[in-house]
């Protein structure tokens, strides 16, 4: 609950606000992230080509990028994504769905410079988030590298200190 | 200091003989009153001799007497007053009873009592924001929101989070049973705490 005031989580969830994580919420999270990124991939695609429509019609032939530059281009977005999200909200879309929060090594939302970095990591090293299925608590090698956190926290404003007092691991 | 009432001139015509009575009253009471304290200090040390004279024996002078009869009196008067005050906790509420039933106590206190001066010394003595904040947590007002005004899009978040944290602890368990040696060692398996940067 919030304090002194009326929390609008609710009940059944509220003894988990403020708790670590575990690893299938946070992989909910991550396939929703991933789609989003798939989407904006898709429609910066649709964009391309219809530009590429509009200048040319007669020549025109749908674009096929290499894999290097899909591959450069799907890294580049999800980092945006990523970073833009935890360091602005605390959080992406996937985590805003799924309740989720990323917070840094003293519970406080992430920095630009450390967002970009978890980001990075995240990117280059995605198969991290399953150590949260392995470490007891709940930390994905991300996490463990730069010591930040994903709690559960369904409150809708970014308030410091907002989830539960009870931070115990479940 | 308040000011000196200014005399009036009142016709003899006008003025009431039960006035003039308490008038007379009231000024030989001031003029006892104030021999009385002017001859105190003369008066107390003759009392006190003629109380208890020297020259006779304890037993027989009256201040002696003055004082037996004193505890006397005191010693009977603790009884009476707790047989009185018996009395008074069966009789006030049967008088209180009957007198009510003859009165219309509405009516009476919305003539008589300032109901807004009432309202505000009460509305002072109580938190108003607390008891609101109370009652919404009594009541889960949130909840009656969610279920008013909620639409399926927030109860499948809802519930798919639910469902996930489920599942968060289900994978919790069977970690702490297949490597129990990692979860004994985790100690302090706890989230920083935004408000003072240290874990908990």
């Amino acid at each position: 609950m919030a304090e002194g005031g009326v929390s609008p989580v609710p009940r059944e969830a509220r003894p988990y606000q403020g708790q670590r994580a575990g690893v299938v919420t946070r992989m909910t999270a991550a396939v929703i992230d991933a789609v989003v990124v798939a989407g904006i991939l898709l429609l910066g695609y649709a964009a391309v080509a219809g530009l590429r429509f509009m200048l040319n019609p007669l020549t025109f032939s749908l674009p096929r990028p290499s894999w290097l530059v899909n591959l450069t281009l799907g890294l580049v977005v999800t980092m945006c994504y990523l970073t833009l999200g935890w360091a602005i909200g605390g959080r992406s879309y996937g985590a805003l769905v799924m309740g989720l929060r990323v917070v840094g090594p003293r519970g406080r939302r992430l920095r630009l410079p450390g967002a970009f970095v978890r980001a990075l990591v995240c990117v280059l090293f995605p198969i991290g988030l399953l150590w949260s299925a392995v470490d007891p608590r709940n930390r994905s090698i991300q996490d463990v590298l730069l010591r930040t956190s994903v709690i559960y926290d369904w409150q809708p404003r970014d308030v410091p200190g907002t989830p539960s007092p009870s931070r115990s691991e479940a | 200091m308040e000011p000196t009432p200014r005399r009036e001139i009142v016709p003899v015509d006008r003025v009431s003989p039960v006035d003039v009575i308490a008038g007379a009253s009231d000024l030989v009471m001031e003029a006892a009153s104030g021999l009385a304290r002017r001859a105190e200090p003369m008066v107390r040390p003759a009392v006190r001799w003629a109380l208890n004279p020297p020259v006779l024996p304890p037993n027989l002078r009256p201040g002696g007497w003055l004082g037996a009869l004193g505890r006397r009196g005191a010693a009977r008067r603790l009884p009476v007053q707790r047989q009185v005050a018996v009395l008074l906790d069966r009789l006030v509420p049967m008088v209180v009873e009957e007198v009510l039933d003859r009165l219309d106590l509405t009516a009476v206190v919305l003539r008589r009592v300032d109901l807004d001066a009432l309202i505000r010394a009460v509305l002072e003595r109580i938190d108003l924001a607390a008891l609101a904040e109370e009652v919404v947590e009594a009541v889960d007002l949130p909840e009656i929101i969610r279920e008013s005004t909620g639409s399926m899009a927030s109860d499948t978040v809802r519930g798919a989070r639910m469902r996930g944290i489920a599942a968060d602890e289900v994978v919790g368990r069977v970690r702490s049973r297949l490597l129990p040696r990692l979860d004994r060692g985790s100690a302090a398996r706890t989230v920083p705490d935004p408000s003072n940067g240290v874990s908990r």
